[in-house]
This record gives structure tokens, C-alpha cells and sequence, in this order.
């Protein structure tokens, strides 16, 4: 209950039970409260003009990176008695050193200065106000002011640093890279045998063919290496990342941070899109700034649900088909129609897959029953990733008790094999 | 320091009040007193912030209950004014425990005590003197009074309440 109003009610029912019980001392009684409200009053601030500026040691920082905020309030009215400066901390972030509240006395035209550390979850936050407290001594009239501040944090999902990617996408683009680009051409594995034509390098020719077939030289041809268009799709739906109160989501958000960044250094164009609580974009791109673009994007990123994400949108106008569509997601029985059709259009499809059986069974218990779902689980999981394989597409099942480096190192530097009679 | 003032107000109006209803012979309140009392310190000890405008309440309602049967003026309104106190330095120290480590609570609480001190000096001062008036003014002037009493103090309250 607001504190003056608390005073005046009581002032009133003394007041009116002196009036009716004719009893002038209980007026007397009532004169304590009056002679305090009148302190309260006569100290009531009579302009509050505060300013508040932000500094941030740093405005991008990896998950446990702590970070130094520096806040200055000014008072630019009259002096203040008692001001309460809370700086408004976003949930997900945590003071980990001072304090995000002062309680102080102002002068006029005096200021404070103080300074605490953050630290906190993957994520962007906003740091934009510091809410001021005014009152007097006596906190009869307490004004609250939010003063604006420029500020704002991202924490970045890690990035672990992959080897090499195996992907070969039927069509790429005509600046060089490191994909195999299925055309004959200055590179360094070997792709095919041609006559030799004037420009030809001498230590190209093919002497054993030579020498088969005198009245012709060859050459040895090399396939070239070309960049590509990378489409990476992270899920983010909430059936598919959250098991009760646990969450693989982050353990996507690392794979996806980790393929972005290792398809980047080697020259393609990436582009993400993310569909959960909210269908995001990044714009494909090429080098550092594309990949600071992506983890600005994947900070952002929270798992939920929206109207539209039964069905992956592709814009196939960024990503034509034959290009290389990268998913990261643990996969629910029902996607293999979108992949098997994602398929057929022509994309070459990279799923990396996160266990959840294992992730969530790891917060259950041992018990009979449990273990038995377990096994019902990952048969169906075993025979949902068998099909996808039998329709040509490369997966990647990461038990995410393993480090995703190991995985990568065993299922993503090679090219994938494809099963007998599966076209490429 | 504001604490230890706290529960010290608070054992001194319970005292007091329960003194003033004691020594007329009146032991039940005065028990009752004693029973609220300790109810209110342990409130106070467990941080329960809920009940701080009810003991309030009870205290400056157990006052004017006591004058209304004309028992000792001097200890019921010393009694009263200790919860004033109490209920403040209460208040006051729920505004501290927002106070970082870097603040200068010593200096804040310092010149809290010394505003609270000196207020409470006047207003005990102008009770006492208010009781000492033997004053007979006829019912309408009462009534006048009042009325100009509970509209002052109306528009106090709200340009107080519109300020915030």
C-alpha cells in the first residue's frame, strides 16, 4: 500500500473518531501523523532532471566472457535526498561482480559513477534503461523515471573449429573453392583423361595412355574446385528441442555455428534460415562478415512454435536446386516426406542430427520400463535415418555426449558413400 | 543501525501502550498488547513487509482506544509515536537492502535518524502542547475545524500522490 496514502487514511479515521467520541486528544493523535506527512512534504524534490550514459567493455562476448558496464547518472535539477538507480539487467544475464543498484544522495549538477561485470546465457540483450527512484528522506513521494541509455550485448554461441566439410553439390558457382565441381580443369584430383591440346602443361601428360595409343598424346585432367551455395536450416521447433524442462536446442545452435563457420573459410556463400519461435533469414553471403552476421542471428535464436513451421520454406531463388542444403535438426518421423521431396528437387541434403533419445533418456531414470521406450526410440530413429540414407541424403547421427568436433572428424571430412543404386 | 533502531521503537511503543492500558487495571489489552507485540517483532525479523501498515494500524487504533477511555494520554501517545518510528525505520531499511556494498549507507542512515529525530521531536512536542489546551469550542466550530482539517490534509495528499 502506497505509503501516503497509508497516512492519509489513518490521519482521517482519527480525525473523524475524535469528532465523533468528542475526544480532542485523540486529534492530538492524530497531529504526530500531519507533522510527519508535512516533513514528507517539505522535502518533495522539486525538479528531477536525471541523465544516465552506458559504457560496455565489450558489445559482443562468448557464453561465460565477463563483461564491464559502466553507468554514469547526472543530475541536472535540483538535489536529491535518496535515489534508487537499478540498471534494468535483462533476465539471462547476471551480475557477477558489484551491483546493478545504487542507493545514493544526488546534489545538483552532481553526478555518480559505478561500475559492475555481466556475464551470461547465448543471447542478445537489450540495454537501454536505468530506472531512477526519487524521494525524499522519508519515502512519503517516491517518482520513478526510466532514463534512456544506449547499450546492447550479445553473447555468441561458440565456435569450434571443423577440419573440413565434405559436401559435393551438383552445381557450383564459377568462383574457386573447394568443392568438387564435376567439370574437368586445373585442380588436384584426378578426373579424367583428354587428348592434349596446345597450352596443355607437359607435366600433365598422361604417358602410359601415350603410349598405348601412339598417334595421340593425353593428358590427365583434374576436377576443378569451385565454391558454393550453402544453405544452412536450423530447426528450432519446440517438439523437436525441448523434453521437458531440457533443451538440445543449444547443441544445434553449436553444430549449426561450427558448419557456418567451417564452409565460410573455405569461400562459399552461406545463408541460414532458422524456423521456430519466429522464421528467420540471413541473407546468404560470403567471408567474416557473413559469418558475424550468422552468429549475430543465432544469439538471437530461441526454440518455440509458429504457425507456419510444419513445412521448411526453401526460397529456391537464393538456393537453385542442386545446391547444397545443410539441416541441422533431431529430426521428427514426419520430415522425411519434406526431405525425400527437397530431395527429389534436386538439393544435395547434409542432415546433422542430434540424438535426442540419448539426450533425453540421460535425465531419466534407469528404470525397466524406460529402458525399454529407450529402445523402442531408437529403433524408430535407426529406421527413420536408414530411409533418409536410402534416399541419398548424408546424414550425421551426433550423439551429443560426444564432442561435435569428433563426429565431424569422423562423418563429415570424407564424402559420403551412397547406397547402391542411389543416384547422385 | 537503522535495524537495531527499529526494534528498538518497536519494544518501546508495545511497552508503552501496554503500560498505559496496565496501569488503569486493564491487564487482557495490556496482554494482548504484549502478544501483538511479539507478533510484530517477528515480523519484523522475518522480513514479513505485508504487515507493517496493519501494525501501524493497530498500534495508533489501540492508541485512540485507550484515550477514548481516558487512559493515560502521555504513554498511549509516546506509545504511538514510537510505532510511527518503528513503521518508518521499517520502511527505510526495506530501501536499504537495495543498497549495494559501494554505498554510503553509514551517511544515509545517519542523515535519516537526524530528519526522523528531529520531526518526531516536534511532532511529540505539539502533542504534548496539544494536550495541555483545554480549548471548549462549540460543536459547529468543531465541525468547521474539521472540515477544514480533512480538506487540507485531502489536498496534501493528493498533490503528494500526483507527484509521484
Amino acid at each position: 500500500m502506497n505509503r501516503t496514502f497509508l497516512l492519509a487514511l489513518l490521519i482521517f479515521l482519527l480525525l473523524f473518531a475524535g469528532l465523533a467520541t468528542l475526544h480532542p486528544t485523540i486529534l492530538a493523535l492524530a497531529l504526530l501523523l500531519v507533522i510527519y506527512l508535512l516533513a514528507g512534504l517539505w522535502r518533495v524534490p522539486e525538479q528531477v532532471l536525471l541523465q544516465a550514459e552506458r559504457s560496455i567493455s565489450a558489445e559482443r562476448a562468448k557464453i561465460g566472457d565477463e563483461v564491464m558496464v559502466t553507468l554514469t547518472v547526472s543530475n541536472h535539477g535540483s538535489a536529491l535526498e535518496e535515489v534508487l538507480l537499478e540498471d534494468q539487467v535483462p533476465d539471462g544475464l547476471e551480475v557477477t561482480e558489484g551491483s546493478a543498484c545504487r542507493l545514493v544522495s544526488l546534489p545538483a549538477e552532481g553526478s555518480i559513477t559505478w561500475t559492475y561485470t555481466l556475464r551470461g546465457k547465448r543471447g542478445y540483450y537489450g540495454l537501454k534503461k536505468v530506472r531512477a527512484t526519487v524521494g525524499e528522506a522519508l519515502g512519503l513521494s517516491m517518482l520513478e523515471q526510466d532514463l534512456p541509455t544506449d547499450g546492447q550485448l550479445f553473447i555468441l554461441p561458440p565456435v569450434l573449429r571443423l577440419r573440413r566439410v565434405a559436401i559435393q553439390p551438383r552445381r557450383t558457382r564459377i568462383f574457386s573453392g573447394t568443392i568438387p565441381a564435376r567439370q574437368g580443369g586445373s585442380g588436384v584430383e584426378f578426373f579424367d583423361v583428354r587428348e592434349y591440346q596446345p597450352g596443355d602443361s607437359p607435366r600433365w601428360i598422361n604417358w602410359r595412355a601415350t603410349a598405348r595409343h601412339p598417334q595421340n598424346v593425353f593428358t590427365n585432367e583434374f576436377e576443378q574446385e569451385r565454391a558454393a551455395n550453402v544453405g544452412i536450416i536450423l530447426d528450432g521447433r519446440h517438439r523437436t528441442n525441448d523434453f521437458g524442462n531440457r533443451s538440445i536446442f543449444e547443441d544445434s545452435i553449436l553444430a549449426t555455428a561450427a558448419l557456418a563457420d567451417t564452409f565460410l573459410n573455405t569461400g562459399n556463400r552461406v545463408g541460414l534460415l532458422f524456423y521456430g519461435r519466429q522464421i528467420a533469414w540471413t541473407m546468404p553471403g560470403y567471408g567474416k562478415l557473413q559469418g558475424e552476421r550468422i552468429l549475430h542471428d543465432l544469439s538471437r535464436f530461441e526454440p518455440g512454435d509458429s504457425h507456419s513451421t510444419s513445412e521448411i520454406f526453401v526460397p529456391r531463388h537464393l538456393f537453385p536446386s542442386r545446391s547444397q542444403l545443410v539441416l541441422v535438426s533431431t529430426l521428427l518421423a514426419e520430415d522425411y516426406d519434406m526431405l525425400a521431396s527437397l530431395r527429389l528437387s534436386g538439393y544435395h541434403l547434409l542432415v546433422v542430427s542430434p540424438d535426442p533419445v540419448s539426450f533425453e533418456a540421460d535425465g531419466m531414470a534407469q528404470t525397466r520400463s524406460n529402458l525399454l521406450a529407450r529402445r523402442i526410440v531408437q529403433l524408430q530413429r535407426s529406421v527413420l535415418l536408414r530411409r533418409l540414407r536410402g534416399a541419398g541424403i548424408h546424414v550425421v547421427d551426433w550423439d551429443t555426449f560426444q564432442p561435435f568436433e569428433q563426429t565431424a572428424r569422423l562423418e563429415l571430412e570424407r564424402r559420403m558413400v551412397l547406397p547402391r543404386g542411389v543416384l547422385r | 543501525m537503522t535495524r537495531f533502531f527499529c526494534f528498538t521503537c518497536t519494544i518501546l511503543s508495545v511497552g508503552f501502550l501496554a503500560a498505559g492500558y496496565l496501569l488503569s487495571g486493564l491487564v487482557w489489552p495490556a496482554l494482548g498488547l504484549l502478544v501483538f507485540g511479539i507478533l510484530w517483532i517477528v515480523g519484523l525479523a522475518l522480513r514479513w513487509d505485508w504487515l507493517l501498515p496493519l501494525e501501524l494500524f493497530a498500534a495508533f487504533g489501540a492508541a485512540a482506544f485507550g484515550l477514548v477511555l481516558d487512559l493515560s494520554p502521555v504513554l498511549l501517545i509516546s506509545g504511538a509515536l514510537m510505532a510511527l518510528i518503528s513503521w518508518d525505520l521499517a520502511g527505510f531499511s526495506l530501501r536499504l537492502r537495495k543498497a549495494s556494498a559501494e554505498d554510503e549507507i553509514a551517511t544515509l542512515e545517519k542523515r535519516h535518524l537526524r530528519r526522523l529525530g528531529i520531526q518526531a521531536l516536534i511532532g511529540g512536542s505539539l502533542s504534548a502542547f496539544a494536550l495541555t489546551l483545554h480549548l471548549k469550542p462549540s460543536f459547529e466550530w468543531i465541525v468547521i475545524l474539521m472540515f477544514f482539517a480533512v480538506w487540507g490534509i485531502g489536498r496534501m495528499v493528493d498533490w503528494l500522490l500526483k507527484k509521484e
